[in-house]
């Protein structure tokens, strides 16, 4: 420790207890005394640094000034302590906190994500498989069974599935559902007409399949499965009534529908199944339909 | 909405805790005396962290530049688990916005401040001399902390924190 003398009273001091101040080396007391006569604010009394002791521990290096940081005697220890400073240790529970509650959060919310990636997985097979699709919508949903519009996608995956497989009651019950929750860019509108046809169909109720089919129509007039359908219902009442007048209308609508989309692979199917009909007046299904021309069917070759 | 800042500093402390903490990690990692540290006060500025001068400019661009990277990556971790719940499905859980307050409370306290940019300001024009990259890129960096602590007045960090911790993971989950 540096000792220095009081210009004022001539004290022998230690140094970091005394100001520098107009060139003048003061004590505390002697400092208090001048300000009371030179009107000087006591707060200006600013302690000297001694080179020897260090800042921060006070630690007393003798005669030999110690190494500064940031302008400041600092014992090799402070150095250290200060260069590689701990974090307190509410930070480091707090990090250690954050860090579980955000991973406990992510696995409590881990359904979410898991359900996300179902559904998008849904949405990439639904035009390769409507079963698989609707199989992921529904564990999607299994796991977020709160989310409205996972409702509604697994009801519309479901009732593109039975449609797919010619369940059309239950297709229409499950589009039923998310009729009025989905944006109309699905079409659920033409399925639910689509399922409708069909359990009229099934149902052999030919007037409703007709009045369904007209609303297909009405409802899609550039879609060229539309004027099949009414095709379709047409043979249907023609084989049940034997009336010619329907024969007729099966015809024009489909010479629309093959106008509109003739070179459709499952319109061509479709088209034999309603010529088979109405060459033959009988009414079966498409299984049975594919059960007996399983290479197709042709007029001339009955 | 003119909001007090001491205001925003209390309602986003979480924040302010982190950007000190980052640069103080910094300063430790590459041997920096920390002299002086507030993790959080009820004034301007709400945190601080006093440390010795810096030598070298990579040292400086990391103290100035790091708690922008903590704070951003944490609030994106934070915000994660929140997202699909919140934005993908639409359901209000207040788990969900909890980790959103947090995740966006950080976001939002990643810029640096004026004072960090004079800092590498500082640093940076000694280091231009030896065509340094990062010294370079310290220019436009050190304009856009300038223009975004005045934009502060208009939400700007909380847009950030909003933007990172809810738009960046929609590019993901569509």
């Amino acid at each position: 420790m540096l000792k220095v003398k009081c210009t004022e009273c001539g004290r022998a001091l230690p140094m970091k207890d005394t100001s520098k101040t107009d060139g003048r080396i003061l004590c505390v007391g002697c400092y208090e005394k001048l300000t009371s006569t030179q009107g000087i604010a006591i707060s200006e009394f600013i302690y000297q640094v001694d080179p020897t002791v260090c800042a921060r521990c006070g630690l007393d290096n003798g005669s030999s000034p110690l190494p500064t940081l940031a302008s400041q005697p600092m014992c090799q220890q402070c150095t250290d302590y200060l260069r590689n400073r701990p974090f307190p240790s509410w930070i480091k529970l707090s990090f250690a906190g954050l860090i579980i509650f955000v991973a406990l959060a992510a696995a409590w919310n881990m359904r979410f994500f898991l359900a996300w990636r179902d559904s998008k997985a849904a949405g990439a097979l639904i035009r390769q498989d409507a079963g698989q699709a609707a199989e992921r919508m529904r564990s999607a949903l299994k796991r977020v069974p709160e989310s409205r519009d996972l409702q509604a996608f697994s009801a519309f995956f479901d009732g593109v599935h039975y449609l797919h497989q010619n369940r059309p009651e239950e297709a229409l019950t499950s589009l039923e559902k998310c009729r009025h929750s989905l944006p109309s860019t699905f079409g659920v509108d033409t399925l639910i007409l689509d399922a409708k046809a069909g359990v009229t169909f099934n149902a052999k109720d030919y007037d409703g399949f007709v009045v369904t089919a007209k609303q297909m129509v009405s409802k899609n007039p550039d879609f060229h499965y539309s004027h099949a359908m009414l095709a379709s219902a047409y043979a249907c009442k023609y084989a049940a009534t034997n009336d010619m007048a329907f024969c007729e209308h099966a015809m024009a609508a489909l010479d629309r529908a093959r106008a509109i989309g003739g070179s459709d692979p499952s319109f061509k199917e479709y088209e034999q199944r309603i010529l088979h009909r109405l060459s033959t007046q009988e009414i079966i299904t498409a299984e049975e339909f594919h059960r007996r021309f399983p290479n197709g069917w042709q007029k001339e070759k009955e | 909405m003119i909001i007090p800042g001491f205001l925003v500093s209390i309602a986003t402390f979480p924040g302010v805790i982190v950007h000190e903490f980052a640069h103080m990690f910094f300063c430790k990692r590459r041997g920096i005396a920390v002299l002086d540290i507030c993790f959080f006060r009820i004034g301007n500025p709400a945190g601080y962290v006093v440390h010795e001068e810096i030598s070298d400019f990579n040292t400086a661009f990391l103290v100035s530049v790091g708690p922008f990277l903590i704070n951003s990556l944490l609030c994106i971790f934070i915000c994660f688990p929140a997202f699909i719940p919140l934005k993908v499905f639409g359901l209000k859980q207040p788990l969900s916005y909890v980790l959103l307050w947090l995740g966006v409370s950080i976001g939002m306290n990643a810029f640096p401040s004026t004072q960090d940019a004079r800092g590498l300001f500082h640093h940076a024009k000694k280091a231009v001399s030896s065509l340094s990259p990062l010294a370079i890129l310290s220019f436009p960096i050190v304009v856009a902390i300038y223009i975004v602590n005045i934009l502060f007045f208009f939400w700007i960090d909380y847009l950030y924190g909003i933007g990172i911790g809810l738009w960046l993971p929609s590019l993901i989950f569509r």
